[in-house]
C-alpha cells in the first residue's frame, strides 16, 4: 500500500496519465460489463468505481488485526473500538512543533465542516501517538483536547503502536544519535480512514487541507453508502 | 482544480515576499540581512517545543545564519522539514546560507526555528526574543510575537503550496512580477538593482 501512495504522490504526470487513460478504462469496463451480461444474463448492479481522492482509497477495505493501545483514560482500546463510526486517525506526537498542530488543526477544520455537510454522522478523531515515550495518556489527553475537546490521543506500548501503523501504512522513527530530552520523530503525515466495520478504508495524503479533506471524505461516505451500506 | 489552486497560491506568496522583500530592503541602510513577520505558534498544554516562523532578507553581501538563541528556551536550531513518500522528516541545519537580496521564508509545513526546552509556555499575545547571528553581520535580535494558530491554513495564505527557499533565482523576477501585481511602491524596486 506504502509503495501504491508513493507511487500516487510522487509521481503526479503519471497521475494525469492515468486521467487520460480513464475514459478508456470506463469505456472497457462498459463493454465488458455489457458483455458479461450478455453472457450470464445476470441481472448484476454493477459496483461504482471507488472514488478518486487526494489520496488512496482502498478498493477492498482491510479488517484490522488485533493491537492494543491505551485511551487518554488509561482503558484499553482494540481494533472492535474503531467499529461503529468512522474513524479519522493520525500519526504524531506532542513534542512534534509544526507538521502536527498543523494537521490537528485542519482536523478540527474538516470535523467543524463535517458537522454541517454530514450532520449526525458522529465520526470519531484519533491522535497516535509515534513518541510514547513521552507521549502518557495524560498528555495525549490535554493536546488533543487542545484542537478539539472531542479529539481522542492513543498512545501504549512501541510495538502494540507499531501494530496499528504497519497495517495502515503509517510508518515512524526515531532517528538515532539525539539528546534524550528534545529528540525529533520522522514520521508519515497521512490521514487514515477508518470505516463504521473498523476496517482500513482510505488514506488521505499530505498536506493536507480541511476543505480538501472534507470533500473527498463525503465522496467515500456515498460511495460507501452505495455499495457497502446496503449489504450490512 | 487543486493543482491550479496551489499554483495561484504559491504565485501570490512569491510575489508577496519578493514585494516584502524588496520594499523592506530598501529601508535597511545598513546592509545586513533583515528579518520580517515572525511569530511563534502558541504551544498546546504541557509541550515544551516550540516553532518560530519567519522570512530574511539577504543583506548586500552573501551572509550565513549560523546560530540561534533565546532566553525563552533551552535550545533553539534552525530546522528544515523534508517531506517524501508521505513521511516527514526535520533535520537540524547547521547553518542556513541566506545569499544577498534572497528572502529565506521559514514557513509553517516547511522550516522553522525549532524551540527546545521551553522555560515557560508560548501563550499567545506574549512575545519572546529571539537572536539570531549571522556570519558576517552579527546578531540581529527580533521580538517574536506568539499566535494562537488554531485556526485552519486556508486563512493564512503562507501555509503548504510555498516554496520555502526563494534563493536570489526565486527574487530576481521581482520587477516582471511587480509589473503585474498591486505591489509596493515604485521606488522599492529600484533600490537594489
Amino acid at each position: 500500500l506504502l509503495e501504491r501512495q508513493l507511487r500516487t504522490k510522487l509521481n503526479d504526470k503519471r497521475r494525469q496519465r492515468i486521467w487520460l487513460l480513464l475514459p478508456l478504462a470506463v469505456a472497457a469496463f462498459v463493454a465488458g460489463g455489457l458483455l458479461s451480461l450478455r453472457l450470464v444474463r445476470a441481472p448484476s448492479v454493477t459496483t461504482p468505481a471507488v472514488p478518486t481522492i487526494n489520496g488512496t482509497v482502498l478498493p477492498e477495505p482491510r479488517p484490522l488485526s488485533p493491537f492494543e493501545l491505551v485511551a487518554t483514560d488509561g482503558s484499553p482500546f482494540t481494533p472492535k473500538d474503531f467499529q461503529g463510526h468512522w474513524s479519522f486517525v493520525y500519526f504524531g506526537y506532542t513534542y512534534c512543533p509544526d507538521v502536527c498542530p498543523l494537521t490537528m488543526v485542519e482536523l478540527a477544520d474538516v470535523k467543524q465542516r463535517l458537522a454541517k455537510e454530514a450532520p449526525g454522522l458522529g465520526e470519531q478523531y484519533y491522535l497516535v501517538s509515534v513518541d510514547p515515550a513521552r507521549d502518557t495518556p495524560d498528555r495525549m489527553r490535554e493536546y488533543v483536547g487542545y484542537f478539539d475537546p472531542e479529539f481522542h490521543g492513543l498512545t501504549g506500548k512501541d510495538d502494540e503502536i507499531g501494530k496499528l501503523a504497519k497495517q495502515v501504512g503509517a510508518f515512524y522513527l526515531k532517528p538515532s544519535g539525539q539528546d534524550q530530552k528534545s529528540y525529533v520523530v520522522s514520521h508519515s503525515s497521512t490521514i487514515t480512514v477508518i470505516d463504521p466495520r473498523g476496517r482500513f478504508h482510505a488514506v488521505f495524503s499530505a498536506p493536507h487541507q480541511a476543505d480538501q479533506v472534507a470533500a473527498d471524505f463525503l465522496k467515500i461516505l456515498a460511495h460507501y453508502r452505495e455499495t457497502v451500506a446496503p449489504k450490512s | 482544480m487543486r493543482k491550479t489552486k496551489m499554483f495561484r497560491g504559491a504565485l501570490a506568496a512569491i510575489c508577496l515576499t519578493v514585494g516584502l522583500a524588496s520594499s523592506r530592503a530598501a529601508l535597511a541602510a545598513s546592509g545586513g540581512p533583515a528579518v520580517h513577520d515572525a511569530w511563534a505558534r502558541a504551544t498546546p498544554p504541557g509541550v515544551t517545543t516550540g516553532a518560530v516562523y519567519l522570512k530574511i532578507v539577504g543583506g548586500d553581501e552573501n551572509d550565513r545564519l549560523i546560530r540561534v538563541r533565546t532566553e525563552a528556551a533551552e535550545a533553539a536550531e534552525v530546522h528544515t522539514e523534508v517531506s517524501a513518500g508521505g513521511v516527514v522528516t526535520m533535520k537540524k541545519l547547521e547553518t542556513l546560507p541566506v545569499p544577498a537580496g534572497a528572502v529565506i521564508t521559514l514557513a509553517p509545513g516547511h522550516d522553522h526555528l525549532m524551540l527546545m526546552g521551553l522555560k515557560e509556555p508560548l501563550r499567545p499575545g506574549e512575545k519572546i526574543d529571539v537572536t539570531l547571528t549571522f556570519e558576517h553581520a552579527g546578531d540581529v535580535a527580533v521580538e517574536v510575537p506568539v499566535r494562537d494558530a488554531r485556526t485552519s491554513s486556508r486563512e493564512a495564505p503562507h501555509e503548504h503550496s510555498m516554496p520555502t527557499h526563494e534563493g536570489s533565482a526565486a527574487a530576481q523576477p521581482s520587477k516582471s512580477m511587480h509589473g503585474a501585481t498591486e505591489g509596493p511602491p515604485a521606488s522599492a524596486e529600484t533600490s537594489k538593482r
